[in-house]
């Protein structure tokens, strides 16, 4: 093999130099490829070191086509792309059998002790773990105790990073059991690496990952409560700015459940609600993405705005089942490594598989001396993972800095452990240079199935960003696909097959929390607004160019009214009009209104929010629209400058998004919400753009140049000239964009589509037959239907507003006829808030004194 | 055996419209050692949605509420009917605190692992070498430790100020030991860090002291109100009640509610709620009445 990687011409693999002292998973000491890897090994030194980079580069397409991200704390973006190495790590059936082995015995374990620590609390009592280590854990929630779920086992799911050492030796660094991430990234992993390397993922024969995620959708089914039939099941999720926010919503759509934020549920007879639309659905089972104590502010962290006040009393009452069951973090505590070989004798009687990382606890004499001789070597981690309180690693610690660390630990001895460090094995890592030899980990997981758990077939394998790197998603690792290598070839399945009984259809709507349907109403306003304000301003800068240097008084004074007309409709005031900055140098102004995401009118601004809305519900858009939205970012939000093309392409974008909406959307509620926001936004920007440039007379040279520029800002110049051949005329003009039916950028269509939206919103059974909606919608609509164009196009001496310039004749027919129609659609879409986006009231925390004469001092809420 | 009923009202008057309200109580006294309670009514206005009663991980009574409906003010209103007969202190010369506190710090099985709990810092109450350093006159070598515990809730009267309004829930036991003020919790909290500083296991306890003076006895302070004070694990007898407020043994005449690491686990009223408002208007009424033996 090595003979025929020579001849390809490369060094890739040849060249691939492993630390000399160290494991490697794809070369052995003396550099030969091992022999699983002998296919993968050809195949990628056949490719050669520049088709990989552009493998690589597909990868990264396809991600961020996908819009896979992983929000890094604390950045200035929002969002960081996913890092995906494309070359696979490999492991045998024999070394993955040994392994999944190991990570079941160990889910069964920490089973046990889960469900001790919260019931009888037995390990205690005998001594098998000291006490302190488990009440000082911060994961040890009092006010969750005796919770019970359904099943056998109180741990759900579970997931364990493991690692080689030098000599090939499998070791467990950690156990992840509050909410354990990263399967779903797995799973989108091997979607792009299948992508990316079709053949070779097919001949290689990997075991496939669908197997797991049928036994979480299994495993959530069967924790329910025991008088559920058929269960709902919802994702509980921080929200779009949590760290692994696109995996909550990857599992919600891949599943089929909804994504929720602790806001949308709500606690009442007993038990939990989705707070839907027109009325409450009942919540059977939550798998949870919000750390434990931030679940319910009741009973947990009262300064938690994530959780549901009563959450904690109705998984009490076993009405609700949370999963991982409140309260697991207390697994995730580094000090209950040395004690687990002692319970696996005492509660499986049997050996653990799998050794932990060598930990030492300082909360034992021995431990204490072993961490305080050796600091230097070791790595000294805090029980509890919190902020503020990281680990250290002791070789990188001056003398003085040691010492600080050992009186830290002195002070407290039972909250530290000390840990060794393992020489990590690497993997093959692709670089601009070809392949490096990288530490790597590999993340385990394990869900709950019958009396015992179910691994996934692989895994993720992270691995450092440098040589030198610590691995953490946090700073920058690299992930990388996980393949386990059938011995023969298996039988292709998908997600869904095999699940059994058919299920009942979720009735549209019922399941879509009234917050997503408020992201949806102002995903469609925002992406309108957004489309309106750049067709505007193309056509502010086309008009610059014809006459920013010319001396056409027209031409200028047209410029001049396009200029007031953005400020206007953008609501950027004072901007174009008086008091605003120089008309004659508008460049600096229009760049704001175009790049400055802060600023509420502005182009940027519109994109920003309506990414937002976008990010909010996500597991409501179809795959495409992340293209869209990368697209976005890129050509708008990142760009220092605005740019010759940039207008053109965020055009582009808009207008694929719209298209999305309308092919790629099946027409249920959260659609008409969002179609409606459109209709809505539309109606009114060109009702504004109309009141702004036509309620006041000009000169007839000015006027003709200004119904152009509307027309096009409108879009419908073409089918103007086409049907009246004639100079720019306004009633004809008002008779295009008002009141024609079949122009679908005319104010009638939009009415009409707003109108049906409308009528299609659920509704709350025993309310009225016409909605408050539909009735503003109405009202608005037959407004514009006895309009009579020529009226309106009428002018009379006197300004429109004070500070007219046209020659002192208005139109104020049109005038008021425009605000009568933006007040209609302002109050139809308060009408749409009102009846279905349920407004929260803010959450305050309250708490009585022992001694209410400290109350004095305290009458404002925590 | 002294039989009490005690009344606790606790009402809130909300700046805005509360839209919906959920609460969690430790107002339901607990039958302990020396201590029985017979009844307990509880009334919630405007009347709950959701009422229920439990026993938390500490062993007290507590209950959960929820209210649907809006309204601008919440009264909540227990009323208890116990019997007290807390018997007297028989070990006042022995053991000595060194011996209790070796005995704390490696506890035989049979001691259970419980008092363990409350030897290690908690929320509000951590030990630290001032509060041990505050502590170490009463705690001479040798001291019985009742005797040392006595001293230490003397000093403790004698040198900080009872000042309602200088602290707030959220205070915690540093800041007091700083201030040279509070009000019980805070002196409950102060004595349970020294004590726990010192290696020694410390409880929090809330509950109430009778209002009526004795005749020929000082006046009370902390009368009329809900109480808190502190307890120290001895190992082979149990529990010792002391209240720094008022510088002497818990006895007769003091109820007990419930108790936990300090304040934050046992807060007579904790709750959620949803409103503009940003204040609110806290009044809290109680009544300690001794009854007529019923018989």
């Amino acid at each position: 093999m090595t003979q025929a990687a020579t001849g390809a011409g490369t060094d890739l693999v040849a060249g691939y130099r492993p630390p000399v002292a160290g494991y490697d998973e794809m070369v052995d000491r003396t550099g030969v490829l091992r022999p699983h890897w002998a296919h993968v090994g050809h195949v990628l030194e056949g490719l050669g070191v520049d088709e990989l980079g552009r493998r690589r580069t597909e990868a990264a397409r396809l991600l961020d086509d996908d819009g896979v991200t992983y929000n890094v704390y604390g950045a200035a973006r929002p969002t960081s792309r996913w890092n995906l190495d494309p070359v696979p790590v490999l492991l045998t059936s024999a070394e993955w059998s040994g392994i999944e082995s190991a990570v079941v015995q160990r889910a069964e374990l920490l089973n046990l002790i889960l469900t001790d620590l919260y019931g009888p609390r037995d390990l205690l009592r005998r001594r098998l773990l000291p006490p302190e280590l488990v009440l000082a854990h911060g994961g040890f929630l009092r006010a969750c105790d005796q919770i019970r779920i359904p099943g056998g086992q109180q741990l759900f799911n579970v997931a364990a990073d493991v690692a080689r050492d030098s000599d090939g030796q499998f070791w467990v660094l950690a156990d992840r059991a509050q909410t354990p991430s990263g399967a779903g990234y797995a799973l989108q992993n091997r979607s792009v690496v299948s992508r990316v390397f079709p053949s070779l993922h097919r001949d290689a024969q990997v075991h496939r990952l669908a197997p797991f995620f049928r036994a979480l959708r299994a495993g959530l089914e069967a924790v329910a409560p025991p008088s559920t039939r058929e269960p709902r099941i919802v994702i509980l999720s921080p929200g779009p700015l949590a760290e692994t926010a696109f995996e909550h919503a990857l599992l919600a759509s891949r599943l089929g459940y909804s994504l929720v934020e602790g806001s949308d549920l709500t606690f009442r007879d007993g038990r939990i609600w989705v707070r839907s639309l027109a009325r409450k659905e009942p919540v059977d089972v939550i798998l949870r993405r919000v750390d434990s104590a931030f679940c319910d502010p009741l009973e947990l962290r009262p300064d938690s705005q994530l959780g549901v006040p009563g959450l904690v009393e109705a998984c009490r009452r076993g009405t609700v089942t949370v999963v991982n069951t409140l309260g697991s973090s207390v697994l995730e505590n580094p000090g209950l490594l040395p004690f687990l070989p002692r319970l696996a004798q005492t509660l499986l009687g049997a050996e653990l598989e799998m050794p932990s990382i060598p930990t030492w606890w300082c909360g034992e004499p021995a431990g204490l001396d072993h961490v305080l001789t050796n600091l230097e070597h070791l790595v000294l981690k805090p029980l509890t993972r919190e902020a503020g309180a990281a680990a250290v690693f002791g070789w990188t610690l001056a003398r003085h800095e040691l010492d600080d660390v050992a009186d830290r630990i002195g002070e407290r001895p039972s909250a530290w452990v000390g840990q060794a460090q393992l020489a990590l094995a690497s993997v093959p890592t692709l670089t601009d240079a070809g392949l490096e030899a990288r530490r790597s980990v590999l993340r385990t997981f394990c869900v709950a199935r019958d009396d015992s758990y179910q691994a996934m077939t692989g895994g993720l394998t992270r691995v450092a960003a440098s040589r030198q790197a610590v691995i953490s998603s946090q700073t920058g690792a690299l992930s990388k696909d996980t393949w386990v290598l059938a011995s023969e070839p298996e039988k292709m399945t998908g997600l869904w097959l095999d699940s059994g009984r058919i299920v009942a259809a979720v009735e549209p709507g019922g399941s879509m929390s009234s917050r997503a349907a408020e992201n949806l109403f102002w995903l469609g306003r925002y992406a309108e607004r957004a489309e309106d304000t750049v067709r505007l301003m193309r056509v502010v800068h086309d008009r610059r160019n014809d006459f920013a240097h010319d001396t056409n008084p027209a031409g200028k004074a047209c410029l001049r009214a396009l200029l007031v007309a953005l400020t206007e409709v953008t609501v950027t005031h004072p901007g174009f009009t008086p008091g605003g900055p120089d008309l004659d140098d508008p460049g600096p102004e229009l760049e704001s209104l175009a790049l400055d995401d802060k600023r509420a009118g502005a182009l940027a601004y519109s994109v920003r929010r309506l990414l937002d809305a976008a990010y909010t519900v996500r597991d409501q858009l179809s795959l495409d629209t992340w293209l869209v939205i990368s697209g976005l970012h890129r050509e708008l939000l990142d760009q220092p400058t605005l740019g010759r093309g940039t207008l053109g392409q965020v055009l582009n974008s808009l207008l694929a998004l719209a298209g999305l909406g309308a092919e790629s959307m099946v027409r249920d509620p959260g659609w008409r919400f969002m179609d409606a926001g459109r209709r809505i936004e539309r109606g009114a920007q060109l009702a504004a753009l109309l009141r702004s440039t036509m309620t006041t007379e000009h000169d007839a040279g000015t006027e003709s140049l200004m119904l152009e520029s509307v027309l096009t800002a409108a879009e419908s110049i073409i089918t103007y000239r086409r049907r009246y051949r004639s100079h720019a005329h306004l009633e004809t003009m008002l008779d295009l964009l008002l009141l024609d039916p079949d122009n679908p950028r005319s104010l009638s269509h939009q009415l009409d589509l707003l109108l049906e939206d409308v009528r299609a919103l659920p509704v709350a059974s025993g309310g009225p037959r016409v909605s408050e909606a539909e009735k503003h919608a109405l009202e608005t609509s037959t407004i514009l239907r006895l309009a009579d164009t020529a009226v309106l196009a009428r002018s009379q001496p006197g300004a429109a507003s004070g500070d007219g310039d046209g020659g002192g004749r208005s139109r104020p027919e049109l005038a008021r006829f425009l605000g009568r129609v933006i007040d209609g659609l302002h109050a139809t879409a308060d009408a749409i808030a009102d009846a279905n986006f349920t407004e929260q009231l803010p959450q305050r925390s309250m708490l009585t004194p022992a001694d209410p004469g400290a109350a004095r001092a305290s009458r404002n809420f925590l | 055996m002294t039989h009490y009923r005690v009344t606790h009202r606790t009402t809130y008057r909300y700046e805005e419209p509360v839209s919906a309200s959920y609460g969690q109580m430790h107002l339901l006294p607990r039958t302990a050692d020396g201590q029985t309670c017979h009844t307990t009514r509880v009334a919630i206005d405007p009347t709950p949605d959701d009422l229920r009663e439990r026993i938390d991980y500490f062993g007290n009574r507590a209950a959960f509420y929820a209210i649907h409906s809006e309204h601008t003010s919440l009264t909540v209103t227990t009323t208890s009917d116990l019997a007290v007969n807390r018997g007297g202190l028989g070990l006042l010369d022995a053991p000595s605190w060194e011996e209790v506190r070796d005995r704390t710090a490696s506890p035989a099985v049979d001691d259970g692992w419980e008092p363990i709990e409350f030897l290690l810092d908690s929320p509000l109450v951590a030990a630290s070498p001032g509060l041990a350093d505050y502590a170490g006159p009463s705690f001479a070598p040798g001291r019985p430790v009742l005797e040392a515990l006595l001293d230490l809730a003397q000093r403790i009267h004698d040198d900080f100020d009872y000042e309602p309004g200088s602290t707030s829930v959220t205070t915690t036991v540093d800041d007091v030991l700083a201030a040279r003020q509070g009000v019980c919790q805070d002196f409950a909290h102060l004595a349970i860090g020294c004590l726990r500083s010192l290696g020694l296991a410390a409880r929090y306890v809330s509950g109430y002291l009778e209002t009526t003076p004795p005749p020929g006895k000082e006046h009370l302070q902390g009368a009329d109100v809900s109480h808190a004070w502190a307890a120290l694990w001895i190992p082979g007898s149990g529990w010792v009640d002391v209240d720094p407020t008022n510088e002497h043994f818990v006895d007769d005449r003091y109820v007990t509610t419930a108790w936990g690491r300090d304040y934050a686990d046992v807060p007579p009223l904790k709750g959620v709620i949803f409103t503009k408002g940003l204040e609110h208007d806290l009044e809290v009424v109680v009544d300690v009445v001794r009854l007529d033996d019923p018989g």
